[in-house]
């Protein structure tokens, strides 16, 4: 039982160490790294909890058999793709504050 | 199961590492083995598109963008593990000046992980049939998708046709966020002549004829495996999310050698063009007499405007896609 839902305990980790990246580092950069482990937990999470024991992707193999969850597939497919798109923009930001300050880091950053 | 825990495992230090590593470098090359390593444990659970999306756009393209980002913030690679604190690459956890931020934060996160565990004590078993999800919206899309749709990738027809509206709001939303890089960062970074004098050179890695020959021999090999992903979608894992990814990555690799300057002149119309794909097929339903992205409009038979239908707004994606990644990717190099 422990052991069978350690994803779950492992996407909550996850999570928690993204946030704590978020919190802890100083530099931009690695905060931008954070948001991206804390939302990948999320993706696994959901990933997860479509999962049936004995179960195959869902590709019609023309037979009764029992499939995956589909449904949180595509919706953590695009959010990958936007996550990227996003995480971009971030990285776009940063390197807007290099060339202004020549550094990413928040305790150097006189604002 | 047991490997399933032993990949999460891996993932549980991976972001240890980064929380405490000090090196960038390390820290980007560590992002990547996470990418991969979620990448298997995608695949472990029966989501062979997640995984390869996951693959394409998580493991090859952030990687190579933070380390164009890195690059181009004069950060020293080579020196970055010995040098001390007056370069940009030793970026030190304060833990000893800043300590009352890093105790409290730690609680903090402590504090959530127990809420987060004692929620989840309630939770249904890894892998039962039995929950809500399974049992209501899926089966729908499982039991009517042949009938539907015709065709056998369910991810597909959910993303294509039961979910196309929602699809249309996330390409437009990759277009949003390629434009935007473009306009933060000015516009003299997509200067093509810069691209192209900046682009490598004084890493002398076209002096490597064994990557140079390599390199040339994979491209064209990518691009078809890409477009197969593409085309096929609907039949096996893939799509217009993936495929984009996947040429896109040929491309970046290519530009280690030749800029292809017409590509990076057109990809922000292509990438306009892409959604202008998916909208106009919207377009075309509601004048043929259906509802916005309603296919069975477009012709008599059902599964094959279905089919019509979905290979249309996947090149729109596929297209949408490509031209982002590209942008994206020269914008930072």
């Amino acid at each position: 039982m422990l052991f069978g839902n350690f994803i779950f305990a492992a996407a909550a980790i996850l999570l928690v160490i993204g946030l704590m990246i978020i919190l802890v580092r100083d530099s931009y950069f690695i905060k931008m790294i954070g948001l991206a482990i804390f939302q990948n937990s999320m993706l696994l999470f959901y990933i997860a909890i479509a999962k049936i024991s004995n179960g195959v992707p869902p590709i019609d193999q023309l037979k009764p058999m029992v499939y995956s969850s589909p449904l949180p597939h595509v919706l953590m497919l695009t959010a990958i793709v936007v996550g990227f798109a996003t995480l971009a923009v971030g990285f776009a930001l940063i390197k807007r504050i290099y060339r202004k300050y020549t550094t990413i880091n928040a305790s150097e950053l006189e604002l | 199961m047991l490997l399933l825990s032993v990949f999460s495992t891996i993932l549980i230090i991976l972001a240890f590492y980064v929380l405490f590593t000090k090196d960038l470098v390390n820290i980007v090359l560590a992002v990547a083995v996470f990418s991969i390593t979620i990448c298997i444990c995608y695949l472990l659970m029966d989501a062979p598109d997640v995984a390869m999306t996951e693959a394409a756009l998580g493991a090859c393209i952030t990687t190579i963008v933070m380390f164009n980002l890195l690059r181009s913030m004069n950060i020293d690679f080579v020196s970055c593990e010995t040098k001390s604190k007056d370069t940009n690459c030793l970026l030190p956890v304060d833990f000893s000046i800043n300590k009352f931020k890093y105790i409290a934060s730690a609680l903090l996160s402590l504090a959530i992980l127990i809420i987060l565990i004692y929620c989840g004590i309630d939770m249904h078993e890894y892998g039962n049939a039995e929950t809500a999800l399974h049992n209501h919206l899926s089966q729908y899309y499982i039991s009517k998708t042949s009938s539907d749709i015709g065709i056998p990738s369910y991810v597909a027809a959910i993303l294509g046709s039961y979910r196309g509206f929602d699809t249309m709001g996330e390409t437009l939303v990759v277009f949003i966020a390629a434009a935007s890089v473009i306009l933060i960062l000015n516009s003299e970074d997509l200067d093509i002549n810069e691209v192209s004098k900046y682009n490598l050179y004084d890493y002398e890695l076209k002096n490597y004829d064994i990557i140079h020959y390599l390199v040339k021999r994979m491209f064209p090999l990518i691009v078809v495996y890409g477009l197969y992903i593409q085309l096929c979608g609907k039949v096996s894992p893939g799509g217009g999310f993936q495929a984009g990814a996947i040429v896109a990555s040929a491309v970046a690799a290519i530009s280690y050698f030749s800029t292809p300057e017409k590509l990076l002149r057109y990809a922000f119309a292509t990438s306009a063009l892409g959604v202008l794909i998916y909208i106009c097929t919207g377009v075309l339903t509601t004048m043929l007499g259906g509802e916005f992205l309603n296919y069975y409009a477009l012709t008599s038979s059902a599964h094959l405007a279905q089919t019509i239908g979905i290979l249309a707004i996947e090149i729109g994606v596929g297209l949408t896609v490509f031209s982002a990644m590209v942008l994206i990717y020269f914008s930072f190099s």
